[in-house]
């Protein structure tokens, strides 16, 4: 007793805790985790198995391959030069540094110098140098990731380039794991020269890589090949019983893919309609996560097409608001019910287009209820903050027309200005507001 | 002090200290800086006015004192407005003005008295004070666009200040210097005065130098002050002053890198500050030196980061740097005197959190974050927690994964951000609390609060309408929910309602609209007959009362409370405040260790409850029903805080018996039962209570630690079951450490996991003690904690092998010898020896410079003879071996409690274990055959039973007498 009494002594004096990759998956209870990954033995679309840290001490576990919602990896505190780059690849990624500038090397290079590696490191250090097949696999999966970004950020040579890595990569796929095999590495100036890389055998990540297929063939503007990757990588997914997770990114990629380029009423009809399929799809999910994923997912399509019509309005003589007024409504009183975000979604959008139709008072209500329930849905939260500076200018005005004084609302309408400038200054609501 | 005792203060203090002229003095500047300036003045007047001409010098220079203390105060007002970025109220111009007139008196006073050494030193600083002023060094860095002109403007003047303020110290050096010739100590109030003015002016060359933003001049004047700081460090390496010095010419260096760019200086001023707070943490305890720690570790920490940023390295900061970090943090928080609350610390602790930031660890640094801003609020640190949220604002929207951020610290940026006036951003932090808030009790302590403030944020915008709509919303959930006003909740809704009352009064106003009168006067009706308690609503004594009770003066808030007549229609209200007004003043005092306040309080709490419970059971109607409930929760909240174990769980067993499912207190009841319990040594009814407890209130915040205590409790009844009830306890006392630990996963540590193996091991699960020790020794930086916990794990995979049937034949044989060698490898640790000692030990016991190399370690010599027993390598007779090691570890342990030496005592159960050990291998030798060698070992072994049986009649337990003496018998047949 003495002895614990004194080891308590220090209980809180631990140290912070160190990074490490971090497996997202869902347990059987349905509720999310996220835990820091010491090992993986096994990672491909029949199941994942491996070692994870809880409070310190190493547990093996065994996840059904629906039950993974992210796993990347790539740790800045990794003793591996490899597993390190990876991470420093990864931050430059978010960060949309792609490309090399000067001298400094962008995302796009430093995945390059990991996915062609097979540097064993001297012996005894082989912990810090050695590069492992899932160092090279990650690599080339976040390369064509990278290279899709480019190409969707304009650079359309990129979407070629993807598509040859996303080849290479099924083909390294298809050789064993840890097996070295002769292969033509890029070299300096486009050209190439030969060499030995790794294969890594079945894979997880093969089904993540065609849905960076498809959406490099849409890049590409080949929208045949890259409806049927969609078609096919979702049914893949069903077949396999696959992450409901990807299985809605999946279908989401596809509709904006098809949206694209179409205008607002057919772009509408395209979100409907994978709304309507990602609902399908909830029912026939074999548990209450998979449910709710899909069936969340579905709302934000008919939410997002109801956006599209609203978008439609304001750009055409043509459409009147009541069009997207009468679509929020339904949506609030059908999906809205059950999805606080598209009731909140939707709310905002009715206070625009009552914004926009010059009903001052209904709008500035309607507004007003995002603010009091939309805390966490900073979309809607924006927008509503910049119609309701509008809002409280009409209303002033119908104040003022029933013989009362507006002026209250008018002294609001730039503090409410003020406000979206300050708390979203990235949004286009705080450009519009300059 | 009340002012209009002042006078009578003034003329007795002047009674007393009229022959003192330096008390008199004294007196009169601390009226001045306390802002009694007219008072000060009448005393130094009373002074010019004395008949003794040394009164009357000093009344001069009190006159000349006073204008300086002012002109500094106005400084640091002036300053620290600058800092908050509120208006100053004293512009600089009005500051120096002070100066200007406070230098001609100060100037004539020390030109007059040229050996007053205090009035030269006073106006050293007094001039070096008012160039900084003219200069505008110490300015925040939000005003550095106004350097420039400050500079040019004034820079020639304030040379001069320092320069004289220079020759003046060393005028004051070189005299005292001369003084304090022959005696050179600390004890010298000479040489003291020649240090202090040595120190002041090479401080005042740094400050000279800082005066330019960069260029020639501030390169000359820093080489200068890193010259002479250098040079008094040096001399003075043993004392305050030389601590100083030497922080200072860090300064220097830091400074010179900052604004020259030169990577050597702050290579220099890294290793100054680090130097310096590695020696001083030897002088931790001492007052004098903790400022200086605090400050070496905070510029060390700034130094660092300007290095990490000039060289681009922030983002690939080494790992082992925190750790090293967060140590000394460790150290300068708890052992260093007044180190945890200091301000230094606190902006320490923010740089430490810049290099998180930077490192993309922002989890960490918003931790770090968070725990400044909580400790700088109350402590008043207004800069500090500017710049603890100024960061946090930064950070937080950084750190991934939902749920990382704790809804609490959430709040209390809002909070920050709402009180410097950051509406906008506020409202945004006000609101990630509410989404972070998942749990009904951080619904309750944070996100209602936070609703309220947002509302109250709206209302302080001039957005009105909105203030009221959100204030509404709470208002309605509050109304729909059926709480009670004086809950939590209904305090926040409460005040939410009056927000919203505020608001359409104003809109009502405004708009002239009969719409909004009527909403207006709505509302007034809610709030009038929903929260009566609201002290803008209720009569006026309970409101006085309630306002008394938000003062936090519990104690007459008490009194004015029990005074509510039972006309009033507050009675009740009053009557359930009085107990709680005692549970403040109890808690209040238990927070500064006085017991015997806390004992007073709570029996206070006791009688409150009590009188309650009384007054209400003889009464009707609601009021009364719920007065009944508070009471008879309060009762045994009270007993148990003065640990009256039984009647507390009576009370307690009492409310639950009327009250079934009723947790007002959100787990406080189970945890008083619990308390009790197991205070009451009913072990297994607290277990019960726990299984009750987590299956009802999951999410309680008093869960943890009542479970805590339910498992430490538990642990110590174990130990006194038999073998299998111990087992089937400590299994489930393991569970439950399991469930806690996993719990606490974001905060492991080597402890938690040591006490897991611990209880995993007294239950028997080897394989899961194993791990467990296993982890534990991953989590420790300690070598001889770590080699401990790899043997500990090492020892249960070795039983956990031993009952593994599934292993068998040579790959046992191999586990076992891979175990057996792990195990000689810490009793032997020299390896060459091990062959040599192992032969030796197979054929005789060894001479006492032979065992010098065999460690002391006696679980480790046991275990290692328990495996030698089974399997040994070749050439070595592992049976005698284990015999003869086990001998060794009998000659330094003891078998019975030794009353002189306590620490023999953890050891009585290994030496019962290792003499049974040894009958047992002298048991199979003497069944092994008849031969002379086997009956020999047989005879050996009956005679040390018989010997034990003999001298230890009780051993360490009658199993264990039970199986020696049954080994004895048979070592007699056997011999």
């Amino acid at each position: 007793m003495r002895n614990i009494c004194i080891l308590l002594a220090f209980v809180g004096m631990a140290l912070p805790a160190q990074a490490a990759d971090i497996l997202v998956y869902v347990d059987k209870e349905g509720r999310v985790r996220r835990v820091p990954v010491d090992s993986v033995s096994r990672d491909t679309e029949k199941g994942f198995a491996g070692r994870v840290l809880v409070s310190g001490r190493k547990k093996s576990i065994r996840l059904e391959p629906r039950q993974i919602i992210e796993l990347r990896r790539g740790d800045p505190d990794d003793e591996n030069q490899w597993a390190k780059k990876l991470s420093s690849g990864l931050r430059l990624m978010r960060a949309g540094k792609f490309a090399t500038q000067g001298t400094v090397a962008g995302a796009e290079e430093t995945f390059v110098r990991v996915a062609y590696t097979t540097e064993e490191g001297i012996r005894g250090e082989e912990a810090q140098y050695a590069a492992l097949p899932w160092h090279n696999m990650y690599a080339v999966f976040y390369l064509i990731e990278t290279r899709l970004k480019m190409a969707q950020g304009g650079m359309k040579d990129k979407a070629a380039e993807g598509l040859k890595t996303v080849e290479e990569f099924k083909k390294r796929t298809r050789i064993k794991a840890r097996k070295k095999v002769d292969w033509q590495l890029p070299a300096e100036k486009g050209s190439t020269r030969e060499g030995k890389v790794y294969g890594w055998g079945d894979t997880r990540l093969l089904s993540e890589v065609s849905l960076l297929e498809a959406q490099l063939h849409a890049v590409a503007g080949d929208m045949g090949t890259a409806v049927s990757t969609f078609d096919e990588l979702i049914d893949h997914i069903g077949k396999n019983d696959l992450s409901p997770d990807l299985l809605t990114r999946t279908v989401m990629a596809k509709a904006n893919a098809e949206a694209a380029g179409q205008d607002p009423a057919k772009a509408e009809e395209v979100f409907r309609a994978a709304g309507t399929r990602l609902a399908t799809m909830a029912r026939r999910q074999p548990n209450e996560y998979g449910k709710s994923v899909l069936q969340r997912s579905a709302n934000q399509a008919l939410l997002r097409g109801a956006d599209l019509l609203l978008e439609s309005a304001a750009k055409s003589d043509k459409v009147t608001y009541d069009v997207p007024l009468r679509r929020y409504q339904q949506l609030q009183d059908a999906e809205g019910r059950k999805d606080r975000s598209v009731y909140v979604g939707a709310q905002a959008g009715i206070g625009t287009c009552l914004v926009e139709t010059g009903k001052g008072a209904d709008a500035y209500a309607a507004l007003l209820e995002v603010v009091v329930k939309g805390g966490d849905y900073p979309k809607a939260m924006a927008r509503s903050l910049y119609y309701l500076s509008r809002a409280s200018e009409l209303f002033a005005k119908e104040i003022e027309a029933g013989g009362g004084d507006g002026s209250l609302l008018r002294a609001e309408a730039e503090r409410w200005r003020q406000d979206v400038r300050e708390r979203f200054p990235s949004s286009e609501w705080a450009k519009k507001t300059q | 002090m009340k002012i209009r005792y002042l006078p009578v203060i003034v003329l007795l203090t002047a009674v007393t200290a009229a022959q003192n002229p330096q008390k008199e003095l004294e007196f009169a500047r601390s009226l001045g800086r306390r802002g009694l300036s007219d008072m000060a003045n009448q005393v130094l007047d009373g002074m010019i006015k004395h008949s003794s001409s040394e009164m009357q010098r000093y009344g001069r220079y009190g006159k000349a004192l006073l204008i300086k203390d002012e002109a500094s105060l106005a400084r640091g007002r002036f300053l620290g407005s600058l800092a908050r970025g509120t208006v100053p109220k004293q512009t600089r111009e009005e500051v120096l003005k002070l100066f200007t007139e406070a230098k001609p008196d100060l100037e004539a006073f020390s030109d007059k008295n040229a050996t007053d050494e205090n009035a030269r030193f006073v106006l050293a600083e007094l001039l070096m004070e008012y160039a900084e002023m003219l200069m505008g060094v110490g300015y925040p860095d939000s005003m550095k666009d106004k350097w420039d002109a400050l500079s040019t403007e004034n820079s020639e003047e304030a040379k001069k200040l320092f320069e004289g303020a220079i020759k003046h110290l060393a005028t004051v050096r070189k005299s005292a210097a001369a003084r304090a010739k022959n005696d050179e100590s600390l004890d010298n109030p000479d040489y003291v005065v020649a240090t202090r003015a040595g120190y002041m002016k090479a401080g005042a060359r740094l400050r000279m130098a800082l005066m330019y933003p960069s260029g020639t001049n501030f390169q000359y004047f820093s080489e200068l002050a890193a010259e002479e700081l250098d040079e008094f460090s040096a001399e003075h390496y043993n004392d305050s002053f030389g601590a100083f010095a030497t922080l200072d010419l860090g300064r220097c260096y830091y400074e010179r890198a900052v604004r020259l760019g030169d990577s050597d200086d702050i290579e220099n001023a890294i290793n100054y500050f680090s130097t310096l707070y590695e020696t001083l943490k030897e002088d931790a305890d001492n007052p004098d030196m903790s400022s200086a720690i605090s400050q070496a570790f905070y510029w060390h920490a700034k130094a660092c980061n300007a290095a990490a940023m000039a060289a681009g390295k922030l983002k690939k900061a080494d790992p082992s740097m925190f750790e090293k970090s967060m140590r000394t943090l460790s150290i300068l928080r708890t052992k260093v005197k007044h180190g945890a609350n200091s301000p230094w610390t606190l902006l320490a602790m923010l740089e430490i959190g810049e290099s998180f930031a930077g490192s993309g660890r922002f989890t960490q640094a918003v931790g770090l974050a968070g725990d400044v801003l909580s400790v700088a609020r109350v402590g008043g640190h207004r800069d500090v927690t500017k710049q603890a949220t100024e960061r946090l604002t930064r950070w937080v929207g950084s750190v991934s994964g939902a749920g990382t951020l704790d809804a609490a610290l959430l709040l209390e940026v809002g909070d920050s951000l709402s009180a410097q006036e950051r509406t906008a951003s506020a409202i945004t932090f006000y609101e990630k609390a509410v989404a972070a808030s998942k749990t009904a009790e951080q619904k309750e302590k944070v996100a209602y609060p936070a609703r309220a403030q947002i509302a109250r944020a709206y209302r302080a915008d001039k957005r009105y309408f909105a203030a009221a709509a959100v204030a509404w919303d709470l208002v309605e959930e509050f109304l729909k929910s059926g709480e009670e006003e004086e809950s939590e909740f209904g305090q926040h809704a409460s005040n939410a309602c009056n927000t919203a009352r505020l608001a359409y009064r104003t809109i009502s106003a405004a708009t002239k609209r009969s719409k909004d009168e009527s909403r207006y006067e709505e509302v007034k009706r809610v709030f009038r007959d929903n929260f009566p308690g609201h002290p803008e609503n209720s009569d006026a004594a309970f409101g006085s009362a309630r306002e008394t009770y938000g003062n936090k003066d519990y104690e007459r808030a008490a009194t004015e409370l029990a005074e509510i007549p039972e006309t009033s229609k507050s009675y009740w209200r009053a009557q359930r405040l009085v107990p709680m007004c005692y549970w403040r003043l109890a808690a209040a005092a238990e927070r500064k260790d006085d017991t015997a306040a806390a004992l007073k309080w709570w029996t206070k709490m006791e009688e409150s409850a009590n009188a309650l419970i009384d007054s209400s059971k003889a009464k009707s109607g609601k009021e009364a029903a719920s007065a009944l409930q508070h009471g008879m929760l309060m009762l045994p909240i009270a007993l148990s805080s003065a640990a009256k174990w039984q009647p507390s769980l009576d009370a307690m067993n009492a409310y639950f018996a009327k009250y079934p499912n009723k947790f007002v207190q959100r787990g406080l009841e189970m945890k008083i039962k619990i308390e009790a319990l197991i205070e009451l040594k009913q072990i297994a009814e607290a277990e019960k209570a726990l299984a009750e407890f987590r299956a009802k209130l999951s999410d309680s915040s008093h869960l943890p630690g009542t479970q805590f205590k339910v498992i430490m409790a538990m642990r110590e009844w174990y130990s006194g079951l038999d073998e299998k009830e111990q087992r089937d306890v400590a299994s489930r006392t393991a569970d439950l450490l399991e469930e806690w630990v996993e719990k606490r996963e974001k905060d492991p540590n080597y402890q938690l996991m040591y006490l897991l193996g611990e209880t995993l091991k007294d239950a028997g699960r080897w394989k899961d003690a194993s791990t467990a020790y296993d982890a534990a020794s991953g989590l420790t930086t300690n070598k001889a904690v770590k080699q401990t916990l790899v043997l500990r794990a090492a020892e249960m995979a070795y039983r956990a092998l031993l009952e593994d049937k599934t292993i068998k034949g040579i790959a046992l044989q191999k586990a076992l010898a891979k175990t057996r060698q792990l195990f000689l490898d810490v009793i032997i640790p020299d390896k060459a020896a091990q062959d040599k000692i192992l032969k030796t030990l197979s054929k005789r016991w060894m001479r006492k410079d032979e065992w010098s190399k065999v460690k002391r370690n006696a679980s480790a010599l046991k275990i290692c003879a328990e495996l030698l027993a089974q399997t040994a390598p070749t050439g070595v007779d592992g049976r005698q071996v284990a015999v003869r090691l086990i001998s060794y570890m009998h000659t330094f342990t003891r078998p019975v409690k030794d009353p002189q030496n306590k620490r023999y005592d953890d050891y009585i159960k290994l030496w019962w274990d290792g003499a049974e050990l040894q009958l047992q291998i002298y048991q199979k030798m003497g069944a092994a055959g008849r031969s002379e060698r086997n009956k020999k070992a047989a005879q050996t072994g009956y005679s040390a039973a018989s010997k034990w049986i003999f001298q230890y009649r009780a051993m360490d337990g009658e199993a264990r007498v039970v199986r020696i003496k049954a080994l004895a018998s048979e070592l007699k047949r056997l011999r």
